[in-house]
């Protein structure tokens, strides 16, 4: 999603207007929180990556680092340092039985169970990617992003982005493989 | 087109199972645009004024303009001036004292003055390197001293080899606590004064006596097992830390330790404290550590096998040390069995590790800490 007068927003955002900081607020969070939450598959912590960035992004403004322009890309590569560094702090989590799984007759736990550990799978072979690699995957894949948007999120030519894309699915292929062979073990 | 067709369907299967994103709570969001910008009212006040109007030693006056704007007359005295101050008051106000003190060795009435200037001194220094900077130099001093002491003729006291093990100790400490990519850096700088300060010592000639004799024999085993442990510690800076902060609770068991035996006789039976929070790894057969009953908080890392420091279980192994049987066949496992049956004073005899001990005073008697005559 792309923001009318975007620049307009920002010199209104840097002068710490309410109204603009609000607008942004409405129109970033939900992505974030959504590209937070496929990373991490917990929602606090998704909330927290969301609440972080956008404190660190006043604190850039008020500092006057803030951005000139591509506030989404902004925006997002301050989500993607603090899941980066989260992933650095935190070793990776075993899909854990949950008493709280709800019953149901069509969502059985251990069906349940069975989606929870793919998703966990596919987050850890997404985790042993480059940082750059795994921006790039989730941005494009996911969020839908073009080239020129997911470059300048990464503040790389988008020669450079095309390179990290085709590295990026190769290693994931062959993870979701070495995954596929130790889970059937 | 969805960007998605262009992948391999195995891939993009995979990534699909991404796509369910669970409804992110709508008081969540609210919750968190507000804190947002409750956030940004605060950081649009500010906290501070501008930079134009913060003090720099012009005062502030309702009226003020630029003709009668004035410096402060008496600026702010600082905290460090402050201590420096008081240090110079508390010496008697005389910075001649001190500096007089700075030649005498142990035995003389300044030494203790001598101490107390560089602990001021090391007490100012903020920045971890200029203190690895400052203790190698007292470093040299102690061995100055030691030198000079044996030139003419008198015996190094107990003391003074503990006060220079214990130097050695605080520049290897603080070393430590250096940034990771320089710690190895700053061990190599420890190993070649040390080095140098042992070939020194090889062609340093006593009185003949021969208790000058062992002490000088003593304080070459120290440098030798300092060295050694900083070539064991570049392969394993873990492995130092943890020796140091065993080896420091046993020298002052009463500082830390509530569980610290009373009786020595306790040690034959395993600790029963309850348990060792800071081992959680495997135990490795024949190291004595376990996680057993026994309390050993001063732990903090994954114990080297056969080192035989642990938790409880060790207890009963201590004891055989101390009786001279060890059992496990590494004189080492000085530390194991603690709890409360644990850390003991007789275990010294195995420990052949760093000690760290206060600062004696040069003008008290010189017995000999605990393991001072253990290691020897």
């Amino acid at each position: 999603m792309t923001v009318p007068n975007e620049q307009n927003l920002l010199r209104r955002a840097k002068s710490f207007d309410t109204d603009a900081l609000g607008l942004i607020y409405d129109t970033y969070s939900p992505a974030l929180y959504r590209y937070a939450f496929r990373l991490l598959g917990d929602e606090n912590l998704a909330e927290d990556c969301v609440a972080d960035t956008f404190s660190r992004f006043l604190k850039a403004l008020q500092s006057r680092q803030g951005p000139d322009n591509f506030m989404k890309a902004y925006l997002f590569r301050i989500a993607h340092n603090w899941v980066t560094d989260h992933y650095r702090r935190q070793a990776p989590t075993m899909v854990e039985l949950d008493e709280s799984l709800p019953g149901s007759d069509s969502e059985k736990p251990e069906l349940q169970m069975d989606d929870r550990f793919e998703k966990q799978q596919v987050r850890l072979a997404l985790r042993t990617l480059t940082p750059d690699q795994r921006q790039v995957l989730i941005l494009k894949y996911f969020e839908g992003w073009q080239n020129d948007e997911v470059a300048a999120a990464l503040q790389r030519p988008v020669g450079a982005v095309k390179a990290l894309q085709h590295r990026a699915l190769e290693t994931l292929g062959k993870r979701l493989v070495d995954l596929e062979k130790v889970s059937q073990q | 087109m969805n960007p998605r067709d262009e992948l391999d369907p195995v891939i993009a299967g995979k990534l699909k199972v991404l796509d369910d994103i669970s409804e992110r709570s709508s008081q969540r969001a609210a919750d968190g645009k507000a804190a947002f910008l409750n956030e940004s009212v605060m950081l649009k006040k500010g906290v501070s004024p501008e930079a134009s109007r913060r003090h720099k030693n012009w005062k502030e006056q309702p009226n003020s303009n630029f003709l009668v704007r004035r410096k402060e007359l008496k600026p702010m005295i600082s905290t460090v001036t402050s201590i420096i101050l008081a240090i110079a008051l508390l010496l008697g106000g005389s910075g001649v004292t001190v500096a007089a003190a700075q030649a005498s060795v142990p035995g003389d009435l300044l030494y203790d003055l001598k101490l107390l200037s560089e602990d001021a001194v090391m007490g100012l220094t903020a920045d971890p390197e200029a203190q690895l900077d400052l203790t190698l130099n007292l470093l040299d001093r102690r061995a100055d001293e030691i030198q000079t002491l044996l030139d003419s003729g008198e015996v190094i006291t107990d003391d003074v080899q503990t006060q220079y093990r214990d130097q050695i100790e605080e520049a290897i400490m603080l070393a430590l606590n250096l940034p990771e990519g320089q710690v190895v850096q700053a061990f190599e700088r420890i190993q070649t004064r040390l080095q140098t300060e042992e070939q020194i010592m090889l062609q340093t000639h006593t009185n003949g006596s021969e208790t000058a004799l062992m002490s000088l024999t003593q304080l070459r085993d120290t440098i030798q097992e300092r060295l050694q442990i900083l070539e064991n510690g570049q392969a394993n800076l873990l492995q130092i830390q943890e020796q140091l902060q065993n080896q420091e609770q046993i020298n002052n068991p009463d500082q830390k330790s509530t569980n610290a035996p009373t009786d020595a006789g306790s040690d034959t039976a395993p600790g029963t404290g309850d348990g060792n929070p800071w081992t959680t790894g495997t135990p490795t057969p024949g190291s004595g550590y376990g996680s057993g009953e026994g309390s050993n908080p001063w732990t903090t890392g994954t114990p080297t096998p056969g080192s035989g420091y642990g938790s409880g279980e060790a207890g009963a192994q201590a004891t055989d040390m101390v009786t001279g049987e060890d059992t496990a066949g590494n004189g080492n496992a000085s530390i194991g069995g603690s709890g409360n049956g644990g850390n003991t004073t007789t275990v010294y005899y195995y420990t052949p590790t760093l000690t760290r001990t206060p600062r004696p005073s040069s003008s008290g008697n010189s017995q000999s800490s605990g393991n001072q005559g253990g290691n020897r």
